[in-house]
Formats: C-alpha cells, sequence, structure tokens
C-alpha cells in the first residue's frame, strides 16, 4: 500500500510547523519560513522545495512519501529476484 | 552518560501552572530543574503553553519515578497527570538536561482537518495518538533547537 494524499494525518504542532504521518509512520513535514512560504521536509529531513501554500508543500511530501513506498516496493522485488 | 540501554525510562506528564508563569520565574524553575537534572542524570524537554506544561523526563527507571514524584509536590503547579510511561532503547533528549520551548499560538492555531498535537497528548488520549503526538511535538523541538544553535 502506498501513501495517498487522502490517507495521510497531519498535525500542527504550533503555529507554522505541520507533521504527516500514517499509521503511525512519521511521512515529513512542512515549516512556514519567514518569508510566508512554506517549506516541505521527507521523512528524512531533506528538503522538497517551497512552496506558497500549504497545500501545495503537504502535497509535495505525500508524493514523496508514495514515491519512498514504491521504491521500496520495488527493491523488495529486486531482491526476491536476486534470491531465487 | 549512563542510562544508554533497555534501562531508559521515558516518562511524560501534563500540569497545569498554579498562576501564570512570568519570564523570571521560569528561568528559575529551569535553572533548578537543570541543575538537578544533571546532578541524577536525567534528560528531557518542557513544553509549556496556554498555562499548561508538557514535560519529558529520561533516565534510570528509579531515578525518574522519584523525580516524577517530587515534581507532583512542587507547589508551582497542580492537575498532574502522567501520559506515557515506556522504556526506549536510547534517549531522545540526550544534550538536554531539559530543553525547554513555548509553543507559538494557543489551541485554534491548527487549521481545520489538521491535528493539534499539543492538546492530543494533553487531552490523555489513547495510547497510539499519545505516542504520535509526542513524536511530532519532539520533532518539532529538535528542528528548532536546531535553527536556535545555526541562527
Amino acid at each position: 500500500m502506498t501513501a495517498s494524499s487522502s490517507d495521510v494525518l497531519w498535525a500542527c504542532v504550533e503555529e507554522g510547523f505541520h507533521v504527516g504521518s500514517r499509521g503511525g509512520d512519521f511521512l515529513g513535514y512542512v515549516d512556514r519560513q519567514a518569508s510566508g512560504e512554506f517549506r516541505a521536509f521527507d521523512a528524512r529531513s531533506e528538503q522538497l522545495g517551497d512552496f506558497a501554500t500549504l497545500a501545495e508543500a503537504t502535497a509535495a511530501v505525500a508524493a514523496r512519501a508514495e514515491r519512498l513506498d514504491l521504491d521500496g516496493m520495488l527493491a523488495g522485488d529486486d531482491m526476491q529476484g536476486t534470491v531465487s | 552518560m549512563t542510562g544508554q540501554g533497555t534501562d531508559v525510562l521515558s516518562l511524560v506528564y501534563t500540569s497545569s501552572a498554579s498562576q501564570p508563569f512570568r519570564e523570571t520565574a521560569l528561568v528559575q524553575l529551569l535553572t533548578e530543574c537543570r541543575r538537578n537534572n544533571a546532578a541524577v542524570d536525567v534528560t528531557g524537554m518542557l513544553l509549556y503553553r496556554g498555562g499548561r506544561f508538557i514535560q519529558v523526563l529520561e533516565g534510570v527507571a528509579d531515578t525518574v519515578r522519584e523525580l516524577a514524584e517530587r515534581i507532583r509536590r512542587d507547589p508551582r503547579h497542580h492537575d498532574m497527570r502522567v501520559l506515557l510511561e515506556e522504556r526506549v532503547s536510547q534517549r531522545r533528549f540526550p544534550d538536554w538536561t531539559m530543553g525547554y520551548r513555548a509553543l507559538r499560538g494557543g489551541e485554534d492555531a491548527a487549521p481545520e482537518g489538521y491535528r493539534d498535537s499539543f492538546a492530543d497528548l494533553d487531552a490523555d488520549s489513547d495510547e497510539d495518538t499519545a505516542r504520535r503526538a509526542l513524536a511530532e511535538l519532539t520533532l518539532w523541538f529538535r528542528v528548532r533547537s536546531a535553527a536556535s544553535v545555526d541562527a
């Protein structure tokens, strides 16, 4: 199962700082900058970019999580392939 | 630092300030807290929002429980409730004898559709919710603390 925007739980820790998770797994966070832009980070705290709106930034976190999920699934397939 | 193995207990509690905390009273509280914690090898963080405290204490189990009982008797706060008590493989706040942060904004800071981490932990929620909220607050504390050091 991969992360879609709809099944991500978003929490606000303080004004401007938002954390995304799914089923207890940390997906990333969004931190509003002094400029007013929303800076998105993935689960490894790597920057995903600055966005004009909170919705765009949270969507970027969810998309990144989905891609990491897919990468993980594909890596699992590769490992199975090398074992057989 | 001792207590790095499985004997580390992390205890999280919430309480209410007995009266509004002025900056000087808070500085005094933190100074006492850090001195006492350093003496018994306890680390953790203290958060404050709108008259409510959330504190994480971590260290050797007996020491942490004794400290929590002493804190319970401190007249500067009341209505202390333990929210989480768990064994952890390593300390979450190894570098803080008592890190402190006040949260900006109040209970209505969360946009519509967003959970409020402080309220979720403070509300004596189920264990999964409390753990999630604690993880969110811990992440925020670390990000903000790192930014303070870099600044």
